[in-house]
């Protein structure tokens, strides 16, 4: 979204700044497509390798949300960031501009098809159970009976845009990161100032919104989740809830201790009345409860997160005017930080969803009056994967990945600190690849 | 819109389409990589990474697309396939990641050691994903102790047979002639002429590991022979093999790159074709009772979401088709240089 706007800035000025500061972003942000291309390719086998029970529960459902994000998200996005990345002198602006909102495109709708299929998990709709015979064997499995109900599930369209928005603020958080050090270290000021604008607009509005989405998204699970509500506030029995602004809970005593709670908030917030009960962990049996603790806390990492973005970016507005933001260093430097916070945000709010919804992988529901069985995360494994090879396979992941994250701090390091190419300067291609030579060969653009 | 019988059908082509398409395209990258340590100078080693620099990506999205693909429309398949060869999948996993970031990071820093070590993190990531196919393709045309619940058990060391190691093999002479073929096309000077030469060891490698592969598979397979004589048909594809390959030879004699490039692809694709065609209708085959079979039947996805797959498809495909080749176009007739312009 951000090198959009920065494309379309350098078509309609022509601008030679925002011709660079797109090509310092699409730097950055290759390198992360290559990272996601390997890392996404592990996921979608590994519903296979590892959970080849839950494949073939929910294969033709979730099987074709995921096919359909193939052939509609992964061709537009790779093979147009092929445009981005190699096609500067090759292609005109306009073309360039338009790859990259191909590529902007593919992005979403690989989101779109995700989230389609997570939130199916959380909240199926539009199946019946059917069982087949398959080799002699009888085999439950989910079918689609209705294509759209299935993908405008209670909680798709709610989580789909609380996810866009997630990742729009993480987006306007590293262009303000990465201009906030800019400008701190006093070099790229003109490319700083434009792109920290950009990201500021958007973070800006798009914390906002989060919380919006949030709240209603929060009272969608009170009503198709409750267990997973009630794991989020650590709200043991039912009965009239207030909200922890933090604490820590505990299983054991079925209390939090040490925290700070406003009661009757979440009554307020989920039914609109603070006296009314909300369901409490003790209405469903011990099997079915969620760990609690994770997804307390990662549920109010993410949202002290959001409130602290939304008072950072409205406080910021007071120091927008006239441009004196890029002259306080204090607010500058904890700019130069908050990325990492969005990153943390962004990972917590999955990590409370998932774990909010176990035990089950597929939540059990009620179609048209028809009660569905679910899938319970520990059917869903693969049997004839032995322990041993899940841990070898685990740690040698953890290792490789462990691995890539230090390469990848420290290539993104370089990149930042080439930073985007200076007005006026003469330009290499080669600049674009081997950042520190100067040593190929130059060539005006 | 149609019935079960004939979407599984259509369901069978497609997917065998995307396998063509992933094996012709990411084919010729994973050969550059085979043939990474022929380069003889850094620069050598740098124009051959950035030849395949805009495309490798693209091209690995039609194994991310098989994959949805088979997961949507024969799920029981691609659940059995993969937690069945649960070591040899991880094991291409792992090497994805380290080609695509040894491709990705190596120009980053021009520090020499750095160089080395993602130099052989790219070749041996690269020859051991295509061994790897192989000798997952080797194993599906044996069969596999597929079980009534519908997977398998094997142990890596039965993975690892001989036969299985031979079409791997062959794989990779396969994939190394097809890269070359790309390299021949995209270089200039004395680095083609360097390449060419490799072309030929290639070929001629390849040509022996061919044959012997088609005559071990009709001795060790008895289910493909079966299949073979009961569809005589087939012999026309091994026909198309034939000539795909007498038609490398003429372009490699006359040394006219483009044909050759797309002979090699005619190559690939008409392999492919044979085998599908010999799988077909089975997906896997059981070594314990082909009664138990996974065939294109049993393990796919019901009526109704095959329809609308196949909705997707009849919309998506075309478009598809068309920005690649737009994209293919952008980039086709130039080539490339040591500082990654293309």
């Amino acid at each position: 979204m951000v090198m959009v706007i920065i494309e379309i800035m350098w078509l309609r000025s022509g601008d030679i700044t925002w011709k660079h500061a797109a090509r310092f972003w699409t730097r950055i942000f290759a390198i992360n497509f290559a990272l996601g291309v390997a890392t996404g390719i592990v996921m979608e086998f590994e519903f296979g390798t590892n959970w080849a029970a839950y494949s073939t529960f929910v294969g033709d459902v979730f099987g074709s949300a995921l096919a359909a994000e193939g052939i509609f998200a992964f061709f537009l996005e790779s093979g147009f960031l092929a445009v981005l990345v190699f096609g500067w002198d090759r292609v005109g602006p306009k073309f360039h501009c338009f790859s990259t909102l191909m590529v902007f495109l593919g992005s979403c709708f690989s989101a779109v098809w995700i989230v389609v299929a997570n939130s199916w998990q959380q909240t199926p709709a539009g199946y019946h159970i059917v069982e087949t015979i398959v080799g002699g064997a009888p085999m439950l499995r989910a079918e689609i009976t209705d294509f759209w109900e299935m993908v405008f599930n209670p909680s798709s369209t709610i989580r789909l845009t609380h996810t866009l928005i997630g990742c729009m603020i993480m987006g306007g958080f590293a262009a303000c990161s990465v201009s906030a050090f800019y400008l701190l270290k006093g070099i790229h000021e003109k490319f700083a100032k434009r792109c920290f604008v950009i990201g500021f607009v958007i973070a800006t509005i798009f914390s906002l919104t989060a919380l919006g989405t949030g709240h209603f998204q929060a009272k969608k699970v009170a009503f198709t989740q409750p267990a997973k509500l009630a794991a989020f506030e650590a709200h043991y029995e039912t009965g009239p809830a207030g909200i922890h602004l933090w604490g820590w809970p505990n299983s054991e005593t079925q209390t939090v201790e040490g925290g700070l709670v406003i009661p009757g908030m979440l009554s307020l917030l989920v039914h609109g009345n603070t006296s009314t009960p909300v369901t409490g962990l003790d209405a469903f049996p011990e099997e079915d409860r969620p760990n609690v603790w994770l997804p307390f806390q990662a549920f109010h990492i993410m949202v002290g997160f959001c409130f602290i973005f939304i008072l950072l970016t409205l406080g910021s507005l007071f120091y927008m005017k006239g441009g004196k933001i890029f002259k306080t260093r204090w607010l500058l430097w904890i700019y130069t930080y908050m990325f990492l916070g969005a990153i943390i945000t962004n990972q917590a709010g999955w990590i409370a969803a998932e774990t909010g919804r176990q035990p089950w992988v597929v939540y059990p529901s009620v179609q048209h009056g028809v009660s569905m069985a679910g899938l319970r995360t520990s059917d869903g494994l693969s049997d004839v994967v032995v322990a041993s090879q899940v841990a070898w396979s685990i740690a040698l992941f953890a290792l490789i990945y462990g691995l890539l994250f230090c390469i990848w701090v420290y290539v993104i390091k370089r990149i930042i600190q080439d930073g985007p190419l200076e007005d006026g300067v003469e330009i290499s291609r080669a600049s674009f690849f081997n950042p520190s030579g100067k040593k190929g060969s130059s060539k005006d653009v | 819109m149609f019935d079960h019988t004939t979407l599984a059908m259509i369901w069978f082509v497609i997917t065998g389409m995307l396998l063509l398409a992933y094996l012709v395209l990411d084919g010729f990258d994973l050969g550059v990589g085979i043939l990474h340590p022929v380069a003889r100078t850094e620069k050598d080693r740098q124009i051959m990474m950035n030849a395949i620099g805009p495309f490798w990506n693209g091209n690995e999205v039609w194994l991310v697309t098989f994959g949805g693909v088979l997961f949507g429309a024969f799920p029981v398949a691609y659940s059995a396939l993969l937690s069945g060869f649960y070591i040899l999948f991880m094991l291409i996993l792992f090497c994805l990641i380290f080609r695509a970031v040894s491709l990705e990071f190596r120009s980053q820093v021009s520090n020499k050691l750095w160089r080395f070590f993602w130099d052989w993190c790219f070749w041996f990531s690269s020859v051991l994903v295509t061994l790897i196919f192989g000798i997952i393709i080797g194993n599906s045309i044996l069969g596999v102790p597929l079980s009534p619940n519908q997977t398998f058990m094997q142990s890596l060391g039965d993975q690892l047979n001989l036969y299985s190691l031979l079409i791997g093999v062959c794989f990779t002479s396969l994939f190394a002639l097809h890269g070359s073929m790309f390299l021949f096309l995209k270089t200039e000077g004395e680095l083609k002429k360097h390449i060419h030469t490799w072309t030929k060891r290639a070929f001629a490698l390849f040509l022996v590991l061919f044959v012997i592969t088609l005559f071990v598979t009709g001795y060790i397979a008895p289910r493909i022979s079966t299949q073979v004589s009961t569809h005589p048909w087939i012999w026309l594809l091994v026909l198309l093999c034939a000539v795909a390959i007498v038609s490398m030879f003429v372009s490699l004699l006359r040394a006219h790159p483009t044909f050759a490039f797309l002979s090699s692809s005619c190559t690939i694709g008409a392999i492919t074709l044979l085998f599908c065609a010999v799988m077909y209708p089975t997906l896997i085959y059981s070594s314990i009772d082909p009664a138990l079979d996974l065939t294109i039947y049993n393990a796919s996805s019901g009526e109704k979401s095959l329809n609308i797959m196949f909705i997707f498809a009849l919309i998506g495909f075309p478009l598809i088709m068309t920005y690649t080749f737009v994209i293919y176009r952008v980039f086709w007739k130039s080539k490339p240089n040591e500082n990654g312009e293309y």
